[in-house]
């Protein structure tokens, strides 16, 4: 994986996509996407199912014609051509081999495409099934390959060609656990030493944190944030977004006094001072987001703290999940390490605080 | 109960049975000698027949002229039903599909009589095609009564079965395979050649076969649009029959007609399995 012979090697393109909409009847499949994706980036199309992320991909490759706006790679317009005409290579997500061709032709089948003359295919193909880790596949046909080796040929295949996009669908929906960890990152290694420009679907917030450079949240056919990893996870805009990425509370807040970058917030007796993140849309509707883990427990009348009871209690491995609930009614999920110790007891009085810096205002 | 699906068998056995039964007369009376002025057949078993018919020059040239004319009916069948298969698999609009569709049907529907005198009609020599040419000053063609009307009366009626047979291979191939080809580079063209056509070709050497089989028992197109000029396998032994009222030579007949298409159809069989091979040899 490491070392790479100029052979594969593909510069990275600039992606750039305006207005683009498209309905299917009165289905707006996608709605007014916008968004750029500098040369050699990974980003991740993440949102729920349906939301539009496979039309939105096909659209790049050519399959979709959509109703309005723009697609560019370095400036070239795409819409105007045909697939074949492209220079994307896309991964299905039942990798798509041809049956009746050995590994080896299947990889070569682009270059072959593209008038690549053998002398000059052989390498190439020798390259791709190098750099994906399958040479000893060569000359095997697509129905005597497992379902990850039949991933690495569909990533060979793609790669061959030197696209100018790689494209890919829920690449690894099929694979098990711990399969699937290993070969994203094996695939981000390779897409880093390429410098390949690449789109990833994904209804999976872990995969979109683990393999990004830029994380696009989708939501009914829109963009409904889109940022570096850390920034969406970190600083989500919208309570969906929150919610995408795993925020156990979201608390309806009242706004107070400004201070600085700052704002103190309450809801019901209980405060916390957040840092504004976006100054626009939180002050007509705040809500709060608040991690499971923001929430500290503290013994019953710790100054500072809320008075609650323990609703509920799980185990988490090495920390512990609550349900506590204020005892002006308030219900908050509360993560806490158990330091080796056992649950806390259902019904035990706490205190509980937000950590405000952990916090983080959105939209509703 | 072990018994009880053999009960469930047996009028599917008993049916067999009578063909069985059928079968295995017509086959003895093609070793037998007819009583000379009845229909009966008598013995010794002997070999006779089958020399005669091997010998006689008609049954040579009717085996030869039918194997050409299926040969030629199922390229031409395969021609057109191919396209209209693919349409039938593939197309978007179903607008286009639905009358594919009930084009096929409809001569499904319609008798082969009926069909066979509306060609007439529309072929024929003084028909509304002949009528048409001569209605625009053009010089008229010679289209029913001789092997082209045969021909395309036979072809008419292989294509639904052509095409249904073949429809189910292609819906058998993933669209997702057609995309990635030409997310590959392949255009249109290219990916039906190097993708669509390898991996229908199962599926064509069947309606292929099921064309063949259907073409060389060939009988009422060519008996109603021949004119009595086309000598297919089937009618020259029913002509056999009236003329020479010889039942033991006709069986002999018919029996070497069923052992030369059965030899063709398997050649057709291995075809399959060799071409494919050949295909992806090709395709590297
Ligand atoms: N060919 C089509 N005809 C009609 N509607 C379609 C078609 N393709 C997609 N849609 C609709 O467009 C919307 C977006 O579909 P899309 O496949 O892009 O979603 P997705 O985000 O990829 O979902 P998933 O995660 O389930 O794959 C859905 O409501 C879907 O029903
Ligand atoms: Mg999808």
């Amino acid at each position: 994986m490491s070392a790479t012979s100029g052979a594969t090697i593909s510069r990275g393109c600039r992606l750039e996509i305006e207005g683009l909409a498209k309905n299917y009847g009165d289905v707006a499949a996608i709605s007014d996407v916008t968004l750029t994706v500098p040369p050699g980036a990974l980003i991740t199309l993440l949102g729920p199912s349906g939301c539009g992320k496979t039309t939105l991909m096909r659209s790049i490759a050519g399959f979709v014609s959509p109703d309005r706006g723009r697609i560019a790679l370095d400036g070239r317009d795409l819409l105007a051509l045909p697939p074949e005409r492209r220079s994307t290579a896309m991964l299905f997500q039942n990798y798509s081999l041809f049956p009746h061709m050995t590994v080896a032709a299947n990889v070569g089948f682009g270059l072959r495409m593209h008038g690549v003359r053998r002398a000059e295919a052989e390498p190439r193909i020798a390259e791709a099934l190098r750099l994906t880790r399958i040479a000893e596949l060569a000359d095997r046909h697509p129905g005597q390959l497992s379902g990850g080796q039949q991933q690495r040929v569909a990533l060979a295949r793609a790669l061959v060609t030197r696209p100018d996009i790689l494209l890919l669908d829920e690449p690894f929906g099929a694979l098990d656990q711990s399969l699937r960890e290993e070969v994203q990152i094996e695939l981000r290694k390779l897409q880093q030493s390429l410098g390949i420009t690449t789109l990833v679907v994904t209804h999976d917030q872990l995969e979109a944190l683990t393999l990004s450079d830029l994380v696009a949240v989708m939501n009914a056919g829109r963009i409904e944030q889109i940022g570096p990893p850390i920034e969406i996870y970190d600083r989500p805009n919208t309570a969906f977004v929150a919610k995408f990425m795993g925020v156990e509370n979201l608390v309806p807040v009242r706004l107070g006094a400004r201070d600085g970058d700052r704002m103190r917030v309450a809801a019901g007796s209980l405060e916390a001072l957040v840092r504004l993140h976006t100054t626009a849309g939180v002050v007509d509707s705040a809500i709060l987001a608040v991690r499971a883990d923001a929430v500290e427990i503290a013994s019953p009348g710790e100054p500072g703290t809320v008075a609650a009871r323990i609703a509920f209690a799980t185990n988490r491995g090495s920390s512990a999940l609550y349900e506590v609930t204020t005892d002006d009614g308030q219900n908050l999920q509360a993560s806490e390490d158990r330091r080796g110790g056992t649950l806390r007891a259902l019904g035990s009085r706490v205190g509980v605080r937000l950590r405000g810096e952990a916090c983080c205002l959105v939209t509703g | 109960m072990p018994l009880r699906p053999y009960l469930l068998l047996l009028p599917a056995i008993a049916a067999f049975s009578l063909f069985a039964a059928a079968f295995v007369t017509f086959m003895v009376v093609s070793f037998q000698t007819a009583t000379p002025g009845t229909v009966l057949t008598h013995g010794p078993a002997t070999f006779a027949n089958y020399s005669a018919v091997i010998a006689s020059p008609l049954a040579r040239s009717t085996a030869l002229a039918t194997l050409r004319l299926a040969g030629l009916m199922t390229l031409l069948t395969a021609l057109l039903g191919y396209p209209l298969a693919y349409v039938l698999a593939r197309s978007t609009s179903r607008l286009l599909r639905r009358l594919v569709l009930f084009g096929l049907i409809v001569t499904f529907l319609s008798g082969g009589v009926t069909r066979a005198y509306a060609w007439l009609i529309i072929l024929g020599n003084r028909g509304l095609l002949n009528q048409m040419l001569v209605a625009l000053g053009l010089p008229t063609v010679r289209l029913a009564y001789n092997e082209t009307g045969v021909v395309i009366g036979v072809v008419h009626f292989l294509l639904p079965f052509f095409v249904l047979t073949l429809l189910a291979a292609l819906k058998n191939i993933p669209l997702s395979l057609e995309e990635s080809a030409r997310n590959l580079g392949a255009s249109r063209w290219r990916v039906f050649w190097h993708v669509v056509l390898p991996l229908s070709i199962p599926g064509l050497v069947s309606a292929a076969s099921l064309s063949f089989a259907g073409a060389l028992s060939a009988f009422l197109f060519p008996e109603l649009l021949g004119g009595g000029r086309v000598h297919m396998a089937s009618n020259v032994i029913f002509e056999t029959i009236l003329t020479d009222f010889n039942l033991p030579r006709v069986a002999a007949m018919a029996a070497l007609f069923l052992v030369l298409a059965l030899a063709a159809l398997a050649l057709l069989g291995s075809l399959e399995r060799r071409t494919a091979k050949l295909w992806a040899g090709a395709t590297r």
